[in-house]
């Protein structure tokens, strides 16, 4: 496609101009030109998507005639190539952005160009999506069906929004640090940049995990899948520099601890490209890439840290501490809170890291199963709800006031009622009940300081919830498998499950067999759902669909198993007692971010 | 700055720790058998269902050689007509012991492809794989006439094989 | 207390804290660290009976049995050197296909016989697990998919 190509070098010789500064009066305009061919360049692959050019390789790889229109589009970056585009677009979204906000410093611009090059060059030399068929077909080889799902669909431009944002995060500290122009205007421009990235990278995370949950047919949302871990990582990090960055606005303190963030965040979402795309990994997720790519990127991460670590080594005596006065209790227990985070995602990042490097350096293939997370994160998420509950207790000043205490005695109570209520009486789960009791409270309290009070309230809130719902899911979610003839029933948690009968029927792309299963609590029946088994003829390959029955916060999960060709039918069901609730907490977070987002200026 | 440089210094000393771990948790490549003495067994043979055992195998003086297998091992198939030159080109006698197999299948099998073996041996429950420590199929073994393994392999056997087999008789 | 002393107790505590941690994470690493074996690497690899390993392959064709009365299926998995059976509890995951990459997790029991806990039918966008298409390409019996 020679529209394709010849955008992605007008956007090339763009940020080269950008970088070598000979355009600095015309840097909005410069941008603004790379950002539009990058564009440009996008919706030509699209329009090769959605017009079955089959003369591009990468839609000859990745589409088929019969795919419906929303996923042809979607597929777009569904592979390496075309995701790889879209995130330099977005890349290059906020350096437009930057270019346009005249608060941002001319070095900042051209160090975020600079990176925005290294993007661009990897993808057009080693990943184009240009690349032309040499042989001329009439159809392509379609796209994994378990791709096909809307939630997964949209969940990798928003992710990217994320990951992008951390590029100029970056750029933005290191160049006014080496400057020593860390003052209040940059703490508030990077806090929004934070805040900003952390609400998309919250979103596109649990999209990830709650596609998992529907498409992948165990009922579970998280697998410390090393990709997974990948995106965790910057999450848990721009979690922590949001923190710091408060603590830097309210106390000029904590100064280093920010820069080192920033930095590492970028370095991490790095990580996460690289990972993703070298092939030495087995995921659903990872895209098939020769090694050669992931050697290009991970040299390039190998110069990203070397450089910042020496700058930032180079240059920290320009900052001595801005304030001699005794921290206060608050600002420690966010220090404390930033350690564990860093520590926490320092325990991801060796069970991630550790597979990865002994397959190249001593060719051993290891995994670190799940479990080591899981535990690793039980032990942490002790000591981060203390001081979640104990934040709202202390104030600026280091001191507890009486009325404090006693505004919030009744939390404990009312979350221990909570638990022992809906049966969930375990140390994590009141914890959590008790933040979430808090953080109302809290809201109450300063309900005229809504925008701010109510943004940490709101998310500390969140976290409570969310742990209390994968505490309970924890203990309490049960399942069974079992081989059902027509109108036979099975028992779980409190529910009945009965198969009605089962159909077959013909789809755009697809055959499906589906079940017709009742479910029955109390006596009465609740619901019918249709768990199904999907044939797409293009890939000769079978996908399940669960079949959720959503009863509150819980679900009952559903999905049709083999059949031994009669007429007996295998069904897989769990019991997800509260998972609904791990959704909702995320939705807090997102809310919690934005309100932060929006508050006035101080 | 003093953190960073600490806390990586400690990130790649944990790095090196687990690395550590890893090169002892991995034992060392097991040396095939060759120069160990065959471990006892007791199978019932594949048609008669009479039990065969190490002391029946080693009453006369000649050269045993134990194959392994399946009727469900695709790979064994590519060995078996091997199997044959062995048995009619030397002057040994050809053990087949059929793992995790069932007499039909296996009849379908020797069938298909020919059988090469003097006895055939069933074992079900891997008595004599698992004291062999065999993991997958097909995997072969020479005895000498006083029942110690000289000759061992793992796979399906090719031609080199059979030329090593050679030398080792020969002798 | 003067912020110097804050910062010493500060610092140790640290420490302390730091220390535990690391020997705890190593301790859990070092239990949930799997090994990955193809068949041929299986019997070199001396794996213990009981110990969790993954092991790797090739469904071989027509060779899955379904075992209804107790809930288990059977089939074999090869890297073309040699086959190994593997018996799985529960219903087969939707991407197990034959011919196709499949790496099993679980550990070998008495009998010689790979007893799967889980299956991984996890794969990328070339239905082959990365371990899998490795070995099959050293022992030449790789063949890309189109």
């Amino acid at each position: 496609m020679f529209l394709g190509k010849i955008s992605l070098w007008i956007a090339l010789i763009c940020l080269l101009i950008q970088v070598s500064h000979c355009m600095p009066a015309k840097r909005r305009l410069v941008a603004a030109g790379a950002g539009l061919s990058l564009f440009i360049s996008l919706l030509s692959l699209v329009f090769a998507h959605v017009t079955n050019d089959f003369s591009l390789v990468n839609v000859f790889e990745h589409s088929h005639t019969s795919k419906p229109l929303f996923y042809k589009i979607t597929g777009v970056w569904g592979n390496h190539e075309g995701s790889m585009l879209l995130l330099v677009l977005l890349t290059a979204g906020y350096h437009v952005w930057a270019a346009f906000h005249k608060n941002i410093n001319q070095k900042v611009i051209q160090l975020h160009a600079l990176i925005l090059i290294a993007f661009l060059s990897f993808l057009m030399f080693t990943s184009s999506p240009f690349v032309a068929m040499d042989v001329v077909v009439t159809e392509g080889l379609g796209q994994n069906p378990l791709l096909q799902d809307v939630g997964l669909a949209i969940h990798p431009p928003l992710l990217y929004i994320g990951y992008a944002g951390l590029s100029l995060i970056f750029c933005y500290a290191i160049v006014e640090f080496v400057e020593n122009r860390l003052d209040e205007k940059w703490v508030e421009m990077q806090l929004r940049l934070a805040l900003f990235v952390w609400i998309f990278l919250t979103i596109g995370i649990s999209l990830g995990s709650w596609w998992a949950y529907r498409e992948l047919g165990w009922g579970g949302y998280w697998f410390w899948d090393p990709v997974e871990n990948v995106s965790l990582m910057p999450w848990l990090i721009c979690t922590a520099l949001i923190h710091s960055l408060l603590v830097l606005q309210a106390k000029r303190r904590l100064k280093s601890m920010t820069i080192i963030l920033s930095l590492t965040g970028f370095i991490l979402s790095l990580l996460g490209i690289f990972l993703v795309r070298s092939g030495i990994l087995t995921s659903v997720h990872a895209f098939a890439q020769d090694p050669g790519r992931g050697l290009y990127v991970l040299g390039f991460i190998a110069l990203v840290t070397i450089g910042s670590l020496a700058i930032y080594g180079k240059y920290s005596n320009i900052h001595r501490a801005t304030s001699s006065e005794r921290a206060c209790f608050r600002e420690i227990m966010i220090l404390l809170n930033n350690m564990l985070l860093i520590g926490f995602c320092a325990c991801v990042l060796l069970g991630t890291l550790y597979p990865l490097v002994m397959q190249m350096v001593l060719d051993e293939s290891v995994t670190v199963a799940a479990p080591y997370f899981s535990q690793m994160l039980q032990i942490f998420i002790f000591p981060f709800i203390i001081l979640a509950i104990g934040v709202p207790l202390v104030n600026w000043q280091g001191s507890v006031p009486v009325q404090t205490l006693l505004w919030y005695a009744p939390t404990l109570p009312i979350a221990g009622l909570i638990a022992w209520y809906n049966d969930q009486v375990y140390i994590l789960a009141i914890l959590g009940w008790w933040l979430v009791m808090l953080s109302a409270w809290q809201g109450i309290k300063h309900y005229k300081k809504w925008q701010r009070i109510w943004a940490m309230a709101l998310a500390h809130a969140g976290l409570g919830l969310m742990v209390v719902s994968m505490t309970v899911l924890a203990y309490q979610t049960k399942e069974t498998q079992v081989m059902l003839g027509y109108g036979e029933s099975i028992e779980i948690a409190r529910y009945k499950v009965t198969l009605d009968k089962m159909m077959v029927y013909m789809r755009h792309n697809y055959m499906l067999r589906e079940g017709v299963v009742s479910i029955y609590s109390e006596g009465q029946k609740q619901t019918v759902i249709h768990p199904q088994v999907r044939y797409y003829p293009v890939q000769q390959q079978n996908t399940t669909e669960a079949a959720i029955y959503r009863d509150g916060l819980s679900d009952l999960y559903v999905v049709l198993g083999q059949t031994n060709g009669a007429d007996s039918f295998g069904l897989r069901i769990y019991y997800r007692p509260m998972i609904n609730g791990i959704w909702l907490s995320v939705g807090m977070l997102v809310v919690a971010g934005i309100f932060a987002m929006i508050r006035k200026r101080k | 700055m003093k953190y960073a440089s600490w806390v990586l210094t400690i990130g790649i000393l944990i790095f090196l720790a687990s690395a550590l771990m890893i090169i002892k948790e991995k034992q060392p490549k097991e040396a095939l058998l060759v120069g160990q003495m065959f471990p006892e067994f007791s199978l019932e043979q594949f048609g008669t269902r009479t039990l065969l055992t190490y002391q029946d195998m080693m009453r006369d003086d000649s050269y045993r050689f134990i194959n392994i297998f399946a009727s469900w091992c695709q790979t064994c198939v590519i060995e078996h007509p091997l199997l044959g030159v062995l048995s009619e080109g030397f002057p040994i006698q050809m053990y087949g012991v059929a793992w995790h197999d069932e007499e039909g299948a296996l009849r379908h099998f020797l069938q298909k492809n020919g059988n090469p073996y003097d006895y055939i041996l069933m074992d079900p429950q891997g008595q004599l794989v698992v004291s062999l420590g065999v993991t997958g199929v097909p995997e072969s073994f020479l005895l000498d006439p006083q029942g110690r393994i000289v000759w061992h392999y793992r796979g399906a056997i090719t031609s080199n094989a059979v030329n090593e087999i050679e030398a080792i008789i020969k002798k | 207390m003067k912020p110097k002393h804050q910062r010493l107790i500060l610092i140790l505590l640290g420490i302390f804290s730091l220390s535990v941690g690391v020997g705890v994470m190593l301790r859990y690493f070092n239990e949930q660290l799997i090994f990955y074996y193809s068949p041929a690497q299986l019997h070199a690899g001396h794996v213990k009976e009981g110990k969790v390993i993954r092991i790797g392959g090739l469904v071989k064709e027509q060779s899955v049995i379904h075992h209804e009365m107790s809930n288990t299926v059977e089939f074999v998995i090869t890297d073309g050197e040699q086959d190994v059976l593997i018996k799985y509890k529960g219903l087969l995951p939707n991407l197990f296909r034959e011919g196709q990459g499949m790496v099993a997790q679980g550990q070998m029991d008495s009998t010689g016989v790979f007893l799967a806990s889980s299956l991984l039918a996890k794969h990328d966008e070339n239905y082959m697990p990365p371990e899998v298409a490795k070995t099959l390409k050293e022992k030449g019996h790789w063949k890309p998919n189109n």
